[in-house]
Formats: C-alpha cells, sequence, structure tokens
C-alpha cells in the first residue's frame, strides 16, 4: 500500500513540480535575502523545515524509483536495461556541466565577494569616521566652554533667581535644555529652550554629579532615539561663599541637524561596511551553501527528470517488448496503445498493423483450414457411406486412407488400414490378394485402369471390380493412387438368383401344363383298360399307371416348389418373438419321431425381430429339416442344437441364429454353393430347401453361412447359421423376383 | 589483583557518579562561558496591578560580542508568562508577553545602544557589561491587572530571555541554526505569582 503510494507519487509529474517550484523559490528567496543582509525573520526557520522536508520527500520518492529499477533489474523486467542506460546517460549529461558551472560559480563568488572590500575603502571609512568625531569633539568643547561660562554667571546666583539667569543665558548659549542641581543634589531650577517642558527634567547619573562637584566635568555626545546627537555636559559651579556646598549645572544641546545627519550618514556607512566584513566569510559559506543546494537540487531534477522520462520513454519499448513476447506466444489480439507522433508511436502503429494483418491472415487461414476440414469430413462421410471401396495409395504404393467400404469388402480391420505397405498387409485379409491383383496396373504407370479381381479367402469368393488413376501432386507425398473397387458378388449372386428364378418358372410353366392331362391320361388308361386286360397284364397296367400318376404327383410337388422358389409372396412384417416362434416349431419335431433330439439355447435378451413370421416358420422348417434329413442316415439319433443370441456390432444390433446337428457335416465341395438352388446330397430332393432359406434370409436384410462343427460341442456337425437385423424396415427393393 | 582493582573501580556506583559530575561540570563550564540566567525574578501587587521586577545575568559570547562590536544588530527577547494552574487539567494561560530589545553598537559615539521597542525608550552604555547588565533587568513592568486574578487560584508566572536569532542577518542566521555559539537562551524561570 505504502510503496503504492510512493510508487504514484515518484510518478506525479504535477507533485513533483510542485516541490522543485517550491524549493527553487525557497533558494531564491534564501540566495536574495543572504545578499541583502536582511533578517528573514521566524518564517526562516519554517522556511528551512520545509525546504528540508520537500529535498528529504524528493529524496525518498529518487530512492524508491532507484529501489525499483534495481528490482526491476534483478527481475529482468523488459526494458529494465535500457532505463538503466537512459538514466545513467541523462545524469551524466547533467552533472558533466553542472559540476563545471559549480566549480567556477565557487570560484567566481569567492573572488566577487572578495572583491566587495577594499583597503581604501574602510581606511576612507575610518577616516571619515574618525574625522566626524573629531567635529564632533571641536563642537562639543565649544559647548562645553558655553557651560562653563554659564557656570560662572550662576556661581552667585541666588536660587530663586537661577531660573531668570538660566533663561536669559541659556537663549543666548543655544542650549536645549539648562538644570541647575543644588549642593543638596535637589534641582533648583530649570530650563529648557526646545520643545515642551518637560515635567521632570532628564538629569545625569548620580556618580556624574558626585564628580563634578569634586571638580571633574562631564562631557559626553549621545544619540537620540530619532537619529539626532545630543550633547550633554555636566560641570561644577562653585560660590564665593565657602559655606554654600558646590552646585551642578547639567547643559544639554543639540547637534545642528546637517551636522547630525552627515555624522549618522557617516556612521550607517561605516557599520554596514563593518558588518558586511565581519560577514564576509558566512556570506560566502551561506552563498556556497545555497549554490551548493541549488547544484544538489538540479542534480535531484535531472535524476528525477532521468527516471521520469525514461520511463515515459520505455512505456512504448516496454508495451513492444511484452507486446512481441505475446504476439511470439501466438496471442495475436495484442494492440497497444500509440503515444505520440513520433517514432515510437510510428513503430507502435506499425506493430499493431503488423498485429492486425497477422490475426486477419491467421483468421483466414483458420478459416481456409476449417473450410479444407470441413471438405475433407464431407468427402469422408460421403466415401464412409457408399457403397463402393476406395483406398489412396502414396508413391510407394502405402495406404494413406481407406474408406469403411474398403476395409469391409478386403475383411481388413478399419483402424489397422492406413499406413499399410505390401510388406505389413494382413496375411488373414484379402488385401494380399488383392494388391497382388493391381500391382502390375500400379507399376504400369497408366493414368486410369480397371480390372477384375476373384478374391477367394476361407471358401468365400469375392469378385471385385477395381478402377485405379494415378494422382499427379505437386509436392512430396501429393502424388500416388486413388482405388475404387467395389464388390459385385451379391450382384453376380443376384444375377443367379434372379436366373434361376426365371428358369424355375419357366420350368415350372412349362412342366405343369402337360402334368395333369399325362395324369389324367394315366388314370383314363387304368381305368379304360385295366377291366379288358387279364391277370399279369392288368396288374402291370395297374402298376404303371400308377407310378406314372405318382411320378406326376412328385413331378407337380416338384413344379410347386419351383414355383414356390420363383415366386416371391407378399411379406407382412410384424413384431415377432423369435424366441417363441422358434419354441413353437420346435414343438412339433418333439412331438413327432422319437429320435429327434432339439435343445434350445435361447438368449433372453432376444425380443421381438421385424419379421413375416410365415416366412420365417418356413425357414425353421427347412433348416431343422435339413438338418435332420443330413442325420438320419449315419446316426439313430437325431440331434440338433439350436441357439440364439444378441450380436451388437458398430452398425446395428442382430440376433444370430445358429443351428448345429451331430450329422457328417458339409463337403467343402458342397457348402461353396450349397445355398444355391438344386444343390444337394440327397438323393430325394429339389435342392430348394437352404436355397429358400437363404432366399427369405435375404428378404429380410439378413444372411446365412454354413460352417462344419469340426467335432467340436455342442455336436460338432453341420453348422449353419443365420442372422437378422433387430429392426428391419422393409422395401420396395424386396419385390417380386420371378 | 590488579586487575580485580580495576574491575572493582568500573563496577563502582562512585566511580560513575563521579563520570557523571565530570560530565555535568564540563558542560555547565561551557554554559557559563555565554549564557543568559535569570538570578532572580518576582511580582508584587501595587495599586492593582502585579508589577514584575527580574533580573537576568546576561553574557552573550565571544562570537555574538564580536558580531555586535562589527555592526550587527543583536535582538533580545523577554517572554513573560502567567498560567493558572489546574490540578486536574492542563494548564491554563492567562497572559502572555514578550518585550523586544535591540542591542547595538553606535560607532561614532562608541555607546551601546539598547533600544526597548515596547516602549520606544533607549539608553546609551560606554561598557557591554553595563549594557548588558541594564539588558538583563525589568523594573517594575505591569504584567497584569489583579482583577484578572482569582485569588482562591493558584497561579504560575515565568520568564525567559532569549536571543533571537531569526532576526540576525541573513549568512549569520543561516550558521546560528547550527552554532551553539548564537544559542543563547536562558532557561525559564518560574514562581508563585500569589
Amino acid at each position: 500500500m505504502v510503496a503504492q503510494l510512493i510508487r504514484r507519487l515518484a510518478n506525479s509529474l504535477w507533485l513533483m513540480m510542485a516541490l522543485f517550484v517550491f524549493l527553487i523559490c525557497a533558494l531564491y528567496f534564501v540566495a536574495n535575502t543572504g545578499e541583502h543582509l536582511d533578517s528573514f525573520g521566524q518564517s526562516y526557520n519554517w522556511l528551512m523545515l520545509a525546504t528540508a522536508t520537500a529535498l528529504t520527500l524528493i529524496g525518498i520518492l529518487i530512492l524508491a524509483s532507484v529501489w525499483r529499477l534495481i528490482v526491476d533489474l534483478q527481475r529482468n523486467v523488459s526494458g529494465s536495461r535500457l532505463t538503466l542506460k537512459l538514466v545513467i546517460m541523462l545524469v551524466v549529461m547533467a552533472l558533466l556541466p553542472m559540476a563545471l558551472v559549480y566549480s567556477f560559480s565557487v570560484k567566481f563568488l569567492r573572488s566577487n565577494i572578495d572583491s566587495w572590500f577594499d583597503v581604501e575603502v574602510e581606511r576612507a571609512l575610518d577616516d571619515a569616521l574618525e574625522l566626524s568625531r573629531d567635529s564632533l569633539n571641536v563642537y562639543m568643547r565649544a559647548r562645553q566652554k558655553t557651560a562653563v561660562e554659564i557656570a560662572d554667571q550662576l556661581s552667585d546666583v541666588p536660587p530663586e533667581l537661577a531660573v531668570l539667569v538660566l533663561n536669559d543665558i541659556g537663549i543666548d548659549a543655544e542650549a536645549s535644555e539648562l538644570t541647575l542641581i543644588g549642593a543638596d543634589n535637589r534641582v533648583v531650577a530649570t530650563t529648557a529652550f526646545t520643545g515642551s517642558v518637560n515635567v521632570a527634567p532628564d538629569r545625569p547619573a548620580d556618580d556624574i554629579v558626585s564628580r563634578a562637584r569634586d571638580g571633574e566635568s562631564y562631557l559626553s555626545i549621545d544619540p537620540l532615539l530619532d537619529g539626532d546627537l545630543q550633547i550633554r555636559s555636566v560641570v561644577p559651579v562653585f560660590s564665593s561663599d565657602p559655606v554654600e556646598g558646590i552646585s551642578v549645572l547639567y547643559a544639554t544641546y543639540p547637534v545642528p541637524r546637517s551636522s547630525s545627519v552627515l555624522a549618522a550618514n557617516v556612521q550607517e556607512s561605516f557599520r554596514n561596511y563593518r558588518q558586511l566584513t565581519y560577514l564576509r566569510e558566512p556570506l560566502k559559506q551561506s552563498s556556497i551553501a545555497t549554490l551548493t543546494l541549488a547544484v544538489f537540487l538540479s542534480l535531484m531534477m535531472a535524476v528525477w527528470v532521468a527516471f521520469y522520462a525514461a520511463r515515459r520513454l520505455m512505456v512504448p519499448v516496454h508495451d513492444l517488448v511484452e507486446g512481441t513476447r505475446l504476439v511470439a506466444a501466438g496471442d495475436y489480439s495484442t494492440r497497444l496503445y500509440t503515444s505520440g507522433r513520433d517514432e515510437l508511436g510510428y513503430l507502435v502503429n506499425s506493430f499493431n498493423d503488423m498485429t492486425d494483418k497477422i490475426e486477419a491472415a491467421r483468421a483466414s487461414a483458420s478459416s481456409s483450414q476449417k473450410l479444407v476440414e470441413e471438405q475433407r469430413s464431407y468427402l469422408e462421410l460421403v466415401l464412409s457411406r457408399i457403397s463402393s471401396g476406395v483406398i489412396t495409395l502414396d508413391q510407394d504404393h502405402r495406404i494413406r486412407t481407406c474408406n469403411d467400404s474398403a476395409a469391409e469388402i478386403l475383411q481388413l480391420p478399419g483402424h489397422v488400414c492406413e499406413a499399410l505397405d505390401f510388406s505389413t498387409l494382413p496375411p488373414d485379409s484379402l488385401m494380399p490378394q488383392f494388391f497382388n491383383g493391381i500391382e502390375p496396373m500400379l507399376s504400369s504407370d497408366q493414368p486410369d485402369w480397371s480390372i477384375e479381381l476373384d478374391l477367394v479367402h476361407s471358401d468365400e469368393r469375392t469378385q471385385v471390380t477395381c478402377r485405379g488413376a494415378k494422382i499427379q501432386g505437386d509436392g512430396a507425398g501429393q502424388s500416388g493412387h486413388v482405388l475404387v473397387f467395389d464388390d459385385f458378388s451379391e450382384v453376380v449372386e443376384a444375377q443367379r438368383n434372379a436366373a434361376w428364378s426365371e428358369v424355375a418358372r419357366r420350368l415350372a410353366h412349362e412342366i405343369k401344363n402337360p402334368l395333369t392331362p399325362i395324369q389324367l391320361s394315366a388314370e383314363r388308361l387304368q381305368h379304360k383298360y385295366a377291366s379288358k386286360l387279364q391277370g399279369d397284364d392288368s396288374v402291370v397296367l395297374k402298376r404303371l399307371t400308377d407310378t406314372i400318376v405318382q411320378q406326376v404327383e412328385s413331378m407337380k410337388s416338384m413344379v410347386k416348389a419351383f414355383a414356390d422358389y420363383a415366386t416371391t409372396p407378399q411379406t407382412n412384417f410384424v413384431s415377432v418373438n423369435l424366441n417363441d416362434l422358434i419354441n413353437e416349431t420346435c414343438w412339433l419335431y418333439r412331438e413327432g419321431d422319437d429320435r429327434d433330439n432339439i435343445s434350445l439355447t435361447l438368449d433372453s435378451s432376444v425380443r421381438t425381430v421385424q419379421c413375416d413370421p410365415h416366412r420365417l416358420r418356413q425357414v425353421l422348417h427347412n433348416v431343422i429339416k435339413n438338418a435332420f434329413e443330413a442325420s438320419s442316415s449315419d446316426t439313430s439319433e437325431r440331434k440338433l442344437a439350436i441357439s440364439t443370441r444378441l450380436v451388437s456390432d458398430r452398425k446395428t444390433d442382430s440376433i444370430e441364429l445358429v443351428f448345429e446337428d451331430n450329422g457328417p457335416g458339409f463337403a467343402s465341395v458342397v457348402r461353396e454353393r450349397l445355398f444355391e438352388p438344386y444343390v444337394t446330397t440327397k438323393n430325394k430332393g429339389t435342392g430348394l430347401g437352404l436355397a429358400i432359406v437363404k432366399k427369405i434370409v435375404e428378404e429380410h436384410g439378413g444372411t446365412v453361412r454354413a460352417e462344419n462343427g469340426n467335432g467340436l460341442p455342442p455336436y460338432g456337425g453341420g453348422r449353419i447359421i443365420l442372422k437378422f437385423p433387430v429392426s428391419f424396415r422393409q422395401t420396395n427393393l424386396h419385390g417380386d423376383a420371378a | 589483583m590488579t586487575g580485580t582493582r580495576s574491575s572493582l573501580i568500573f563496577t563502582s556506583p562512585r566511580f560513575w557518579l563521579g563520570v557523571l559530575v565530570i560530565f555535568f561540570l564540563c558542560g555547565s563550564a561551557r554554559v557559563s562561558s555565554a549564557g543568559l540566567q535569570f538570578e532572580n525574578a518576582s511580582t508584587y501587587l501595587d495599586d492593582g496591578v502585579y508589577y514584575l521586577d527580574a533580573f537576568a545575568r546576561v553574557e552573550i559570547g565571544d562570537e555574538p560580542e564580536k558580531a555586535l562590536m562589527s555592526g550587527v544588530e543583536l535582538h533580545f527577547m523577554a517572554e513573560v508568562m502567567v498560567v493558572r494552574n489546574r490540578r486536574w487539567w492542563l494548564d491554563t494561560t492567562v497572559v502572555e508577553r514578550r518585550l523586544r530589545y535591540i542591542l547595538y553598537f553606535y560607532e561614532l559615539t562608541r555607546h551601546f545602544r539598547i533600544e526597548n521597542l515596547q516602549t520606544g525608550e533607549s539608553a546609551n552604555y560606554r561598557s557591554l557589561s553595563a549594557a548588558l547588565r541594564f539588558l538583563g533587568q525589568i523594573n517594575r513592568y505591569a504584567l497584569i491587572e489583579a482583577a484578572k486574578i482569582n485569588n482562591s487560584k493558584r497561579y504560575t508566572a515565568s520568564i525567559n530571555l532569549s536571543l533571537d536569532s531569526s532576526r540576525l542577518p541573513g549568512p549569520l542566521a543561516a550558521r546560528a541554526v547550527v552554532s551553539d555559539d548564537w544559542n543563547l537562551r536562558s532557561e525559564e524561570f518560574k514562581w508563585s505569582l500569589n
């Protein structure tokens, strides 16, 4: 608090100006008065006290500034070193001429004061004073002589006539006052000739009177209050009668006015000169002290002005340093206060302009970066949403970017696809095959190319068509390749399914038409000719016609199966509890053949699924029936484990439905085309069961795949895995394919 | 044995008392060379007025005497004060008078002159000692009317005499601030008024 106040006072221009003006006035007053040898009066002490206080205050404020500068230097505050240099420079600049002027002033002061005094003048004044004294002495002696004459005239005058005599004599004698003191020491008569008569006349001291009676006359000249001189003479008055005592005449005479004035002038001049002579050394000392004080005051002023100027000068420099630090630290919002129109002001303005431009450029760069970022995000979003895989490669054929579809098509974990090269491709993915396939194209320097690849991994075929283009970049790291590829396995499969559906539909259409006439013809043949034939012929006919009818029935059922496969009925999606549907379906099989053993492991978290319950029930029937048929030939007990579980991946929740039998599993040749129509290992069957399963599952947005249990629990046989999305929206895309 | 004796000397109260006495004697010797000292002061009631009689021994010392002989005027000031004493409170001033005198040497007639600035009277003396004797003497100075004094209360009068250094010429005044030679001031002399 106190330090802050001192700092504020030290920086206060008006306070310091007031103090300095006061001190200068005081100094001027002291110097002026000392020179004229006047007294200061009582105010001198107060002036000294105020001066000392002001000096002390200035000293404290300057010391505070010095201390602050030292602290700033220790703390390495910006601008402190320059302030120190400025202060030292300004103080030295002030000190050198000041010291020079001071030394010469002291020398001149001494010689100047000494030059006031001259031996000749002193002697002349002494002589003048002595002359005045002699002149006055002559006049005094004359007056005393007059007094003696008056005393002689009064020697035998009776006391009662003394006044009359004194009056008569006194006028002629030019006395101002005559007093006769009797032998009994009482005033006998007195008379005055100038002005009023004193009631109590002035009388000489008793010892003077006594000495006068002893015959020792008294004569003196005394100064009066108004500056005039008065001659006093005391002479004895002897009487002829020795009996009478000796009286005393006291006479006063005025010195003529002109003589008094001249004598007083001489006296005053002499006094002044003597006083000046006496005060010569004190005058020198006080003058030098005043000069020293003035120099000291000037020095203090110089020091303070140096601090003040340095501080004022350093404010913009300090601001500039701090501003530069802030700019270096990345804060471009710094604006400095412009103090003036000088070069520093121009510098500050330039700094502000610079920070303005930097900030504008930074804002522009930031805006551009943000725009680029937005565009990149937009591009990433687009790339992540399109079904085509997009991969960009640098010139060293390392993966720079890779969208989700690419990772999905190439069965690559998304987070490891970037910064891969040929040497670090994950072997359990399609990447090695993919890159081996496109490597010749990458090396061929063709600007645009296209290639179709057939990738096989884990008995799954993935057909990919890939288009590539070369990127010609300006700088290093900008050139490379962009690969766009699509998995058209599903398209091929869909085309195949569509072809099969068409085949089935035409087959059903073409076969179904002649079947009924054939069946009718066979039945009529039997009906017409059975009764006409005898014996074995009738039996043979009946067996043949029965065979025809039976086979026609069989063909009808096969044609119906083809028709069912080719026809996609209108599906009606509702929320169905899959676990309940499975329980309900399996109950039919449990109540049927005793060899059937179905174990259910149903996840209670599997609630409802959007599906057509009739179609889904057909799926369950087909799969269960297919499993039991696969197991029936080898084992006496047909086991089937059905389990459900909820699978959550990053996109959606799905329900996985696993069927596993205790059969021999799928042969690898069969498994590849297990879900295609007319693929079957059974002697009887259309080969459409699992194809229909696949069709219905895909209608529900799900997938189906087959695995071998390889003897692992629970039964180690063939395994059919269905996967349904929990929420699937039916669209018109799933229309009738036939 | 000697060490013990010397340590005994330093611990003796008599030793330190002696040192103190010597110190005061030196001090008083210095003061006695120049100084103002009231030897007597008293008041008496006459015709309803308290009159003051006082006598002070005045010795101005070498440096002021030299200045006086060189034409410098010396201003003296006698301060007389009467206060009413109060037991439980600060004393109250009843009257305060300042008597001013100028002493200077009149070279032409070789007189030492004393002017009383209150009365306008002046006196001439052939010798400095006579002038100083006159300066230190106050006879029948009408101090205060008896009507202003309550006899049931207690009053104390005091007087001191000093050289008014502020009236010295400028160069001397600066010196007088720091020099003891010019610091002439009597101790305050107090007595009971009634």
